[in-house]
């Protein structure tokens, strides 16, 4: 297999605020292949737009990347070295904001947003911001730009493009302007996409055609993207591979099939057992119990621990290391559980949790009050 | 917990009989605000319009639909937040329609509402507490147990009754769901509209709401009207489900019989589009072509005609299905200008392969074809949409059929003129 | 099927063991004022001056109260103290001395008599003690800015709720008819009130307080556009509670934050515009003393005297300071924006 296009190894980036360091995203590792769709799946809270923000380096205040590497076709967009005194600091070799913004931005790697409207001005008529952005990160003519934005357009199944090119924001669709959007993130032929919940806006018709878009113009261009969702049906739809993020960290990895066929991890599975299906009557859900712990003080161990139907005692005390336990035979499938470690799970007694059902009777006392 | 305070609702409505039925309800905007602009603005936004149903006591009436077409509109018309331009809704034996101050304000006892957003439809500044004992205060309840009763409901929602004291935004969005519904179940109501209760919410705790909706509605003998965009959901919860699309209803039937048989080929569109959540499920998806035409002036006869992919070809022309199919995609086309005339050769062979079609219809696609190849794309569009859309009884005549349902025993409705002689088969063939 | 126990079980969920403090409340916004230097010192201004007030307020005590001090004993200060209704009496100092420079300057009209710590800020031009009319003329600035806009505040909040609430045509003929005071220059309208009514104190307030309320009405109304559109009031509807309770309940104390700022500011505003209205005659009648008053009397003093117009001046400046300052900080403490 040919290198990966991206390479993303134990980045880590925090929140300094008030309350204390929340630990956002806290060593994810993973790969992006070159023409592939990689999924980030995960609930809100679990640190997927503060990864993909990390790897454009587009992190605010108080947050800040504190550790690990992020590789672009051998250039090196998150590095850290060891100082004299053993702290870490950016090795010599990571890019400079400048370069970032020059080089890598817009024209190596676009990003989609979830909400088209927070992308484009208002007060701007689309197609100058399009040719605008094609100006910047093309080198080109204000007149070949013009070209190349209405071509855009057209490829993105823009009606009248050229008439197009003269409205403002609000007088497109919310569909129309997520692909407007797209448009914008190709113009520049980016070999990776970061797309952010691109379709959670939108109605599940709009959604369809976008999603179909997406796959025609990845085959054409041979786009790789990071999608980043919450939605395991959109997973399922247009993923080759997907990492499934919980507090902070991939807990799971694995090719499409494998994640919703041979399911390892315990949050995985709970999740699929948690959502309705459209294609067949389910008569109970199964919600996982609980809620996400924040990020500012994850538990102990394995952090799905106080929610995992299959927790045990160990759990609490391990961190379960992530890794390759598929069959030799099979695709790598990393998984990030005790189950498949050699840590003395099997002997552990199972964990007293809300989700264990422990507290059957015990409303109160399982959830405690805060005063 | 005193039996007195779970008292079950004492009013002559067996369970499955009508508890509300909706006539006609129809809901128009004006779109200027203020005296002034009305003098001048007489377009109307036709959010909903003529819509027909009924809900039977206990079960849950699911409505789905995709943003903008009415359906959180109806709901609100159907509470009386607004004022229906047309149209009745029976609760019990009073038309809600009819009622105004006091007296509406009173029936409100029976009938509350659970809104999308748990954040913003809590008080910021009051506790949750008062919160739940609200609608107790306004209705007269409870008097002297109404503390009691609101720590009762928060236990009953899953909640810690000595979250009494706390403030909306120190729950999390799923709790804060559960206060909203411990509040509408304040004063013991009969009927709950749910406006997309669950859908600010995560996958499993979306879950977790659901359950705890369900156990509810058994244990109050509550009536639901569901609104959502997500037919997922919808499945999960509904006993029956409406389809809206464009203020009117265009499918309505049993859960099972709709997901399974659907009969609108809107219906069969949203269908086909949701992400299935198992990748081997396959099927197709982006099956709607265009986006919803302006409710200020919708298409006439059926709605959903101006997209939909069984368009129904007009009597007057004798045309093949191929040869319909291709006049149809030409003429959408032609509208939505999604192709560039360059060239004769190519615009016959993208849409016209094999030939345009002999007699009228041929010459009419003649003409439109050499308007589009001289850039006047308006007549063509004007043409074509005047010869064959407007000709077609999907634009002559508002659709209504019933038609009979495979699975569940309730009627099924099916707004659509593929079914105007059962001869002509169920749209489920194609 | 015991159902309480299954939705319990399922549910016991949800609440991490920490829960965030209240973000609303009194006790919230004053702590976070509470870290906000420039609030604080605005706040500490203020309540000086309403300790100053308050204290002439009960003039008997201010007597009292200093004649403890051996200090300002000697200083002969128990003399004109003792004549506690001084300012009914003019000439207090016993002398009759009139335009006595500050402790710290001599007297180049009269040089035999310098400043003397009997008037520390000198006397005015009918021999009255500058410092005891100044602490006066608090007492007055203070209560006329807190009467007029609490006049205008509690108006222009029923008229901009009312009308934002209804919407419609009640809209328009609240909003349209309290704007119709925006016709008339400001100072005009109040004069011409003044006129009509009675040419005091009491109207001066309520003249400035009636000339004010579209600005309050505005205000609230343009924040109640926003709060009515939120789900809270549709959900009060929805469950049936009266708009009475509705606008009195959730309307108003969600639209108030940005009303109290206004208020705040507004009382400095009001100092000032009815220090200007005395300044013109129209406000305190004398003997009362007032600080515009004070001003106007010192006009043709000014080249000679000049601290006899600046003593004045520095009260208002400092007092209305102070309640921009605390405007300030309540904004930003009160402001979701800042908060989240």
């Amino acid at each position: 297999m040919s290198e990966p296009i991206l390479k993303v190894e134990n980045l880590k980036t925090q929140f300094f605020t008030e309350e204390g360091t929340v630990r956002a995203v806290d060593g994810i590792s993973f790969e992006v292949n070159e023409g592939e769709l990689v999924g980030l799946v995960g609930e809100s809270g679990a640190g997927k737009s503060v990864a993909t923000s990390s790897i454009m380096r587009l992190v605010e205040d108080p947050g800040e990347i504190v550790g690990g590497t992020v590789t672009y076709k051998g250039k090196k967009i998150v590095d850290f070295e060891e100082g004299p005194d053993g702290e870490l600091r950016r090795s010599p070799e990571m890019l400079s904001n400048e370069e970032m913004r020059k080089q890598i931005r817009g024209r190596e790697i676009a990003i989609i947003f979830q909400d088209p409207m927070e992308a484009l001005n208002p007060v701007f008529k689309v197609g100058a911001q399009l040719r605008e952005f094609i100006e910047i990160n093309r080198d080109v003519s204000s007149k070949r730009a013009k070209e190349i934005a209405v071509d855009m357009l057209r490829e993105v199944g823009i009606p009248e493009p050229e008439k197009r090119y003269e409205s403002y924001p609000h007088q497109f669709s919310g569909g129309m302007r997520q692909r407007v959007i797209i448009a914008m993130a190709l113009a520049c032929e980016p070999d990776l996409i970061i797309a952010d919940e691109p379709t959670t806006a939108l109605d599940v018709t709009v959604e369809g055609q976008i999603l179909d878009l997406v796959e025609d113009l990845q085959q054409k261009y041979n786009t790789s993207f990071v999608w980043v969702t919450h939605d395991l049906g959109v997973v399922a739809e247009i993923c080759d591979r997907v990492n499934v993020m919980y507090l902070g960290e991939i807990i799971e990895q694995a090719d499409v099939d494998d994640l919703f066929h041979a399911t390892r991890h315990p949050y995985t599975e709970a999740l699929l057992n948690s959502i309705p299906r459209p294609d067949q009557s389910v008569d109970e859900l199964n919600p996982i119990k609980g809620v996400m712990p924040e990020a500012i003080n994850p538990p102990s161990g394995c952090r799905f621990h106080t929610r995992c139907p299959e927790a045990r005692t160990v759990c609490k005390e391990v961190h379960p290391t992530y890794q390759d336990v598929s069959d030799p035979d099979e695709s790598s499938h990393f998984v990030s559980c005790v189950k498949y470690e050699d840590v003395g799970y099997d002997d552990a007694e199972s964990l007293d949790t809300e989700a264990t059902d422990a507290f059957s009777g015990g409303l109160v006392e399982a959830r405690g009050d805060g005063q | 917990m005193s039996k007195a305070m779970m008292s079950e609702s004492t009013d002559d409505i067996g369970f499955g009989d009508t508890l509300l039925r909706v006539e006609g309800l129809t809901k128009y905007f004006s779109q200027g605000s203020g005296l002034i602009a009305s003098l001048f603005n007489d377009e109307e936004v036709k959010a909903v319009d003529d819509v027909t149903f009924d809900i039977a006591k206990g079960e849950t009436l699911g409505l789905v639909g995709e943003s903008g077409c009415g359906k959180s509109t109806l709901a609100r018309t159907v509470l009386r937040l607004l004022e229906p331009t047309d149209g009745a809704v029976w609760f019990k034996d009073d038309n809600l329609a009819e009622m105004s101050g006091e007296e509406l304000r009173s029936m409100r006892e029976d009938m509350q509402m659970i809104f999308q957003d748990p954040q913003s439809s809590l008080d910021p500044r009051m506790k949750v507490g008062p919160i739940v004992e609200e609608p107790m205060k306004a209705h007269g309840l409870y008097e002297g147990e109404r503390e009691q009763r609101a720590r009762m409901l928060l236990e009953k929602v899953g909640l810690d009754p000595q979250h009494y004291n706390r403030y909306p935004h120190q729950f999390s969005g799923g709790q804060r769901q559960r206060v909203n519904l411990a509040r509408a179940l304040a004063v013991n109501p009969d009927f709950i509209v749910c406006d997309e209760p669950t859908s600010a919410l995560d996958a499993s705790i979306q879950a977790q709401v659901l359950n705890t909706m369900r156990d509810l509605q058994e244990e109050f003998g509550l009536t639901y009207l569901f609104i959502s965009h997500d037919l997922s959901v919808i499945r999960h919860i509904s006993d029956r489900v409406a389809v809206m699309y464009l203020g009117q209803l265009v499918e309505l039937s049993d859960t099972e019989e709709l997901f399974e048989n659907p009969q609108h080929p809107y219906t069969r569109a949203l269908l086909q589009s949701i992400p299935v959540p198992d990748p081997r499920a396959g099927g197709q998806r982006g099956v709607l072509e265009g986006d919803v035409p302006s409710p200020i002036d919708p298409p006439s006869g059926c709605r959903f005609r101006t997209r939909c992919p069984r368009l129904i070809a007009p009597d007057e022309y004798d045309l093949s299905d191929t040869q319909w199919d291709q006049i149809k995609e030409f003429m959408r086309e032609t509208e939505r200008r999604t192709f560039e005339a360059d060239g004769e050769a190519s615009l016959r062979g993208e849409f016209f392969p094999d030939g345009t079609p002999s007699g009228e219809a041929g010459s009419i696609v003649e003409s439109s074809i050499d308007d589009v190849l001289s850039d006047d794309w308006d007549a063509a569009e004007e043409r074509m949409a005047e010869s064959f859309a407007e000709q077609s009884i999907c634009a002559k005549e508002v659709p209504s059929y019933e038609v009979e349902a495979e699975h569940g025993a309730s009627r099924h409705f099916a707004a659509c003129h593929l079914h105007r002689d059962s001869i002509d088969g169920s749209v489920a063939d194609d | 099927m015991n159902m309480s126990n299954a939705t319990n079980r399922t549910d016991a969920d949800e609440s991490g063991p920490e829960q965030p403090e209240a973000r609303v409340g009194l006790r919230y916004t004053l702590s976070q004022v509470k870290r906000d230097p420039t609030a604080l010192a605005g706040l500490a201004v203020i309540a000086f001056m309403t300790l100053v007030a308050f204290i002439a307020f009960v003039d008997g005590v201010l007597f009292d109260f200093l004649s403890d001090f051996t200090f300002f004993a000697n200083l002969g200060i128990e003399q004109y103290l003792l004549a506690n209704t001084f300012w009914v009496n003019p000439v207090v100092d016993g002398t009759g001395q009139i335009l006595r420079p500050p402790v710290y300057m001599t007297n180049q009209l009269y040089p035999d008599q310098p400043g003397t710590w009997a008037h520390p800020l000198g006397t005015d031009h009918r021999g009255r003690d500058v410092l005891i009319r100044l602490f006066y003329g608090t007492r007055i600035a203070i209560t006329v800015g807190i009467v007029a806009t609490g006049i205008a505040m509690v108006l222009g909040m029923l008229v901009g709720a009312v009308a934002g609430y209804y919407g419609g045509w009640i809209d328009d003929a609240l909003m349209r008819g309290s704007e119709t005071l925006y016709a008339i220059p400001f100072l005009i309208l109040v004069i011409a009130f003044m006129t009509a009514f009675g040419r005091n104190l009491t109207f001066a307030m309520i003249g400035v307080g009636i000339a004010t309320i579209p600005t309050f009405a505005r205000l609230i109304r343009s924040r109640v556009l926003s709060v009515r559109e939120e789900d809270y009031i549709e959900a009060a509807r929805a469950a049936g509670v009266r708009d009475r309770d509705i606008i009195l309940r959730h309307v108003i104390p969600n639209s108030f934050a940005p009303i109290l700022v206004q208020a705040t500011l507004q009382v400095g505003v009001n100092i000032l515009i009815i220090a200007g209205l005395s300044f013109l005659g129209y406000g305190a009648q004398p003997p009362t003393p007032s600080w515009g008053q004070m001003l106007s009397n010192s006009r043709q003093y000014m080249l000679p005297n000049p601290w006899f117009s600046i003593w004045p001046g520095i009260a208002i400046l400092i007092t209305v300071v102070g309640f921009n300052l605390i405007g300030d900080g309540l904004r930003d403490a009160l402001d979701p924006r800042i908060n989240n």
